[in-house]
């Protein structure tokens, strides 16, 4: 019962893309089908958990499923009607054999993985350490306790991270009004939702910039590295986190590329970024420093009034998530741990050499392909991922275009900025790396390898490269 | 003839996209070096899904002989049974967050993996504190949390233990049960 809800759920965030943005006269179904099931799972639970909260926080009680579900399909009508004709359905043109190899090991590593995480969550249904303490705790709380929940947050733990934003707990809790009981099957279809997700973003997003069997093959790389598979399971929220960072950074870098064969809207690539904000306080700076590498880029390689276009239409997407955060962190949140600590002690800790020595070692621990442990959550992803930065850098005498470049000082910023995490932390450093390093560099690693693919991709004719040197 | 993409018709973008099968890639000036570089590529891909594949496979295998996580440790399946009493009684609290990070190392693998594994079958809650207290507490309805006491006090008799309890706010009492003489 909970997987039928659930995919009626994914269902309609897909129909609700594809009614509004992906079924256009002259369509490919496949196309419109790709794009739509890729970007559903953002759409539905980012969607879902903004329409629980605040439903909670305008009503004072936690709204029922029928609430839920009647506002999504509300908004979904709504959405549909001024689109009065369909897309007529068209069969696109038949790949060729390597293509469809490659298609077929793709779809293969879904159905792989997706028996890999049955396999782990039938033997640990709850989840490991943050699951329990933080993501489960949070949507026990928000279903039974509703708006009370807001006035019991101080008094709770830390090790409970009450500052962290409520997208998973809230889609949890939506989810349980539905099925009308709590259910770990909730988290468990929302998880494998944005575990399939991020291997069908990555792949809709690649066939924008490299040949479809590239694409395949890439796509089918990523997915199938064991971290993803792991912290599905065991943590939640990161790979939720890594699958809008990437959908937002796709979108944004499709939009710099004249070239792209894909063009997502800003519209939902602004809901996209903000909702990487409302899923882990880890979203912001990374969805700032995007904005601040966008916008001057676009400036640049358009015009001043393009560049002011996109800001509205990012913001106008992002709204409705927005205005959930910061009802959130204004009402509901106390002040992120992290940051109130970092403030005492940065510039003291700026100077320390020793802990700048202590997070590079960290950092090249977790890279190495001789570490067993890094191995085994890895495969050879890092390696091979700057193996292909290599390539693709080489290739281009580091001549970028616009989309090259905003990728590639978003990777190189989100690794910086990862590594200045760690040396401003205010925690025990090494139980910091030792407890977080990891998941911290899965939300980022689809955004380095997907930059990695397209700079070793053949250079595709367009505008003039811009010389960085 | 490639079709339009639908995506560029939502929003105008710069300049329409160009559709460029591969094998039109592969006849433009330069292809030889291209196309080798493609296949360079490709392989390295190919590669990585394989070792990718094994090290998956490792992963998952090592998740199946890890031994059974912290909150399912007989220490904690013990400590639940001693709650036995209380089956409507979880949740535990460090206590003290102002001190996080030192003292949520010492508590958060002693004390709070119970908890939570309880907190989550259970809605009441419950915590044992390593100096032998108990916090008990129901956020989200306060009136059980008389009954979660009323437990505590029926399993300390049982075991022969006193029992202290004190009401620290309308959602939180403290507790502490004696030593068994």
């Amino acid at each position: 019962m909970a997987f039928l809800i659930g995919f009626l759920l994914l269902s309609l965030g897909g129909w609700l893309l594809a009614a509004t943005t992906f079924a256009q006269p002259g369509a490919l179904l496949g196309k419109t089908l790709r794009s739509s099931l890729a970007w559903a799972p953002g759409m539905t639970w980012g969607l879902l958990s903004v329409l629980y909260f605040l439903g909670l926080h305008g009503t004072g009680q936690a709204p029922g499923g029928i609430f839920v579900a009647g506002s999504f399909l509300l908004i979904a009508g709504l959405a549909t009607l001024p689109r009065r004709e369909f897309a007529p359905a068209e069969l696109g043109p038949r790949p060729r054999s390597w293509a469809l190899a490659a298609r077929l090991l793709f779809f293969g590593v879904l159905g792989l993985g997706s028996i890999g995480f049955y396999l782990v969550v039938k033997r640990q249904s709850g989840g490991g350490f943050d699951a329990m303490a933080i993501w489960n705790y949070a949507a026990r709380f928000l279903a039974r306790a509703g708006l009370e929940y807001r006035d019991l947050i101080p008094e709770l733990a830390a090790a409970h991270h009450m500052d962290y934003p409520l997208m998973l707990p809230a889609s949890v809790a939506a989810f349980w009004d539905l099925i009308g009981r709590e259910s770990y099957q909730a988290q468990h279809f929302i998880q494998w939702s944005f575990y399939l997700g991020l291997g069908l973003m990555s792949r809709e997003l690649l066939r924008g910039f490299v040949s479809p069997l590239r694409a395949d093959l890439a796509a089918s790389f990523l997915f199938l590295v064991p971290s993803y598979l792991i912290w599905t399971t065991q943590q939640y929220a990161d790979v939720a986190l890594a699958y809008f960072l990437l959908a937002g950074v796709g979108g944004l870098s499709n939009r710099l590329s004249p070239e792209a064969r894909t063009r997502p809207p800003l519209l939902l690539t602004g809901f996209m970024l903000a909702a990487a904000i409302w899923t882990k306080n880890e979203g912001l700076p990374l969805v700032v420093m995007m904005l601040a590498l966008y916008l001057p880029i676009r400036w640049r390689s358009g015009s001043a009034l393009q560049c002011a276009r996109d800001g509205v239409r990012l913001c106008l997407g992002a709204s409705p998530v927005l205005l959930a955060l910061v009802v959130f962190k204004t009402n509901w949140a106390p002040p992120n741990d992290l940051v109130v600590g970092m403030e005492a002690s940065a510039s003291s800790y700026l100077k320390d050499l020793d802990r700048w020595l202590f997070v590079r070692d960290g950092f090249l621990n977790e890279w190495s392909p001789w570490e067993s442990a890094s191995f085994l959550a890895w495969g050879l992803a890092w390696p091979l991922t700057g193996l292909l930065f290599a390539i693709g850098l080489w290739s281009r005498r580091l001549r970028l275009k616009s989309h090259e470049l905003f990728l590639a000082l978003v990777s190189l910023g989100a690794v910086l900025g990862w590594f200045m995490v760690y040396v401003l932390t205010p925690n025990d450093q090494g139980w910091h790396i030792r407890t977080s390093l990891s998941r911290l560099l899965l939300q980022i690693l689809p955004i380095i390898f997907l930059t990695a693919v397209i700079l070793s991709a053949p250079a595709l004719p367009g505008r003039p490269p811009v010389q960085i040197s | 003839m490639p079709q339009s993409d639908p995506m560029t018709t939502t929003d105008s973008g710069p300049t329409a996209p160009v559709e460029l099968a591969q094998e039109d890639r592969a006849e433009s000036p330069g292809a030889g070096q291209r196309l080798r570089s493609a296949s360079v590529v490709d392989f390295i891909l190919l590669m990585g899904i394989a070792v990718a594949l094994v090290a998956g496979t490792l992963a998952i295998q090592r998740e199946f002989r890890r031994p059974p996580v912290w909150w399912e440790s007989p220490d904690y399946l013990r400590l639940e049974a001693a709650s036995r009493g209380m089956k409507r009684a979880t949740f535990l609290s460090d206590g003290n967050s102002s001190e996080h990070n030192t003292r949520l190392h010492t508590t958060q693998y002693s004390i709070i993996p119970c908890v939570l594994r309880l907190t989550l079958e259970w809605s009441v809650i419950f915590a044992r504190l390593d100096s032998g207290e108990f916090i008990v507490c129901d956020f989200a309805r306060p009136a059980a949390l008389d009954a979660a006491i009323e437990e505590l006090k029926t399993w300390a008799a049982k075991e022969k233990r006193d029992v202290i309890a004190q009401r620290l706010s309308p959602h939180i009492a403290l507790l502490k049960a004696g030593e068994r003489p």
